[in-house]
């Protein structure tokens, strides 16, 4: 499965704002990314945070990821259709 | 675990001050609590006191320390569904369900004094006063749970840590720990968010917020609130459901 990339700013009500939407073959928006400041603790900072994600249908929890593409091959995976 | 010295006369008290504060506790009473013979032992940080399926003989009255309820569901996901400060049972249902529905672990390092049931049955047939009152403190536990419910259902991330904070003041003011709006919380936002149903990232950057506005300065150690009537108006906190007799406010 292939996505697109759309990068937007998000009010997360914290310092976290550089997102990005992906979007499935169908244009359909299945997940918001936010990069996380260094103002979390290291494990986190720099890290792309899955905040919220359409149509998985089984719990998906809310992973750290290095890079957008290691995002898009985890929702790859997971995307329910 | 390991066994210790038997509790002190002021870790006894906090389970006084814990029935004080919801209800009446005579003088024949207190001295009864004063004298229940219970096994005390410290658990570590994180230790399990009791896990779901068990069926325990006895009691865990909390001395020193801090305990949470918990389930856990598949891939170690974890809900915690209660916190509990010194002066309560957290495991009192055990009395009369005997298989437990949910796991009880320590938050914290904590003494634990252990009851054994028969015990405590003794206890509540020489004083039924005594056994009116724990039972109205497991109903105010069902409360408790019921505006954790609405929170996590219906209150933003906001609320719900804010509602958090008020509540755990009120309920260690009872139990006389805390001074002035100070008091000692030894959770990490990752069991905040377990307890709230919050990502880890999102209570780090709440309690920020809650901090550059002022209200509350919460961190591994320790909340500092500094304005509780901001607080309570963000978090919509209304104490009712608590049913503190005593000292309603901070």
């Amino acid at each position: 499965m292939t996505f697109t990339r759309q990068f937007v700013k998000v009010d997360t009500g914290g310092p976290d704002k550089e997102g990005c939407l992906l979007f499935d073959s169908d244009d359909a928006l299945v997940a918001v990314l936010v990069r996380l400041t260094n103002q979390h603790d290291s494990e986190y900072a720099e890290k792309w945070f899955f905040e919220y994600g359409f149509g998985i249908r089984t719990h998906h929890g809310h992973p750290l990821f290095n890079g957008i593409e290691e995002a898009e091959n985890w929702m790859a995976s997971r995307k329910f259709k | 675990m390991r066994s210790a010295a038997p509790p002190s006369r002021s870790e006894r008290d906090r389970l006084v001050r814990k029935l004080e504060s919801i209800g009446d506790v005579s003088a024949d009473e207190k001295a009864a609590i004063y004298e229940l013979p219970m096994q005390v032992r410290i658990l570590a940080d994180g230790e399990d006191i009791v896990l779901e399926g068990e069926r325990p003989s006895q009691c865990g009255l909390i001395l020193t320390g801090f305990v949470c309820r918990y389930k856990l569901l598949p891939e170690g996901r974890r809900q915690i569904m209660s916190f509990h400060t010194p002066g309560d049972f957290p495991d009192l249902q055990s009395l009369h369900l005997k298989t437990m529905d949910h796991s009880v672990a320590t938050l914290a390092e904590s003494r634990l004094g252990f009851i054994e049931h028969t015990y405590l049955r003794e206890l509540i047939r020489c004083f039924p006063d005594l056994g009116s009152l724990l039972w109205r403190d497991t109903l105010i536990d069902a409360a408790i749970f019921r505006e954790w419910m609405v929170g996590i259902g219906r209150r933003s991330a906001h609320q719900r840590i804010a509602h958090l904070l008020c509540e755990m003041a009120l309920r260690f003011e009872a139990v006389g720990l805390t001074h002035d709006h100070d008091y000692q919380f030894p959770i990490t936002q990752a069991e905040m968010g377990d307890a709230l149903g919050l990502t880890v990232v999102h209570v780090n950057r709440i309690l920020r917020s809650l901090r550059e506005e002022q209200l509350v300065i919460s961190n591994r150690t320790g909340v500092q609130i500094l304005d509780w009537e901001g607080l309570k108006a963000l978090g919509e906190f209304d104490p009712t459901y608590l049913h503190q007799t005593k000292g309603t406010s901070p």
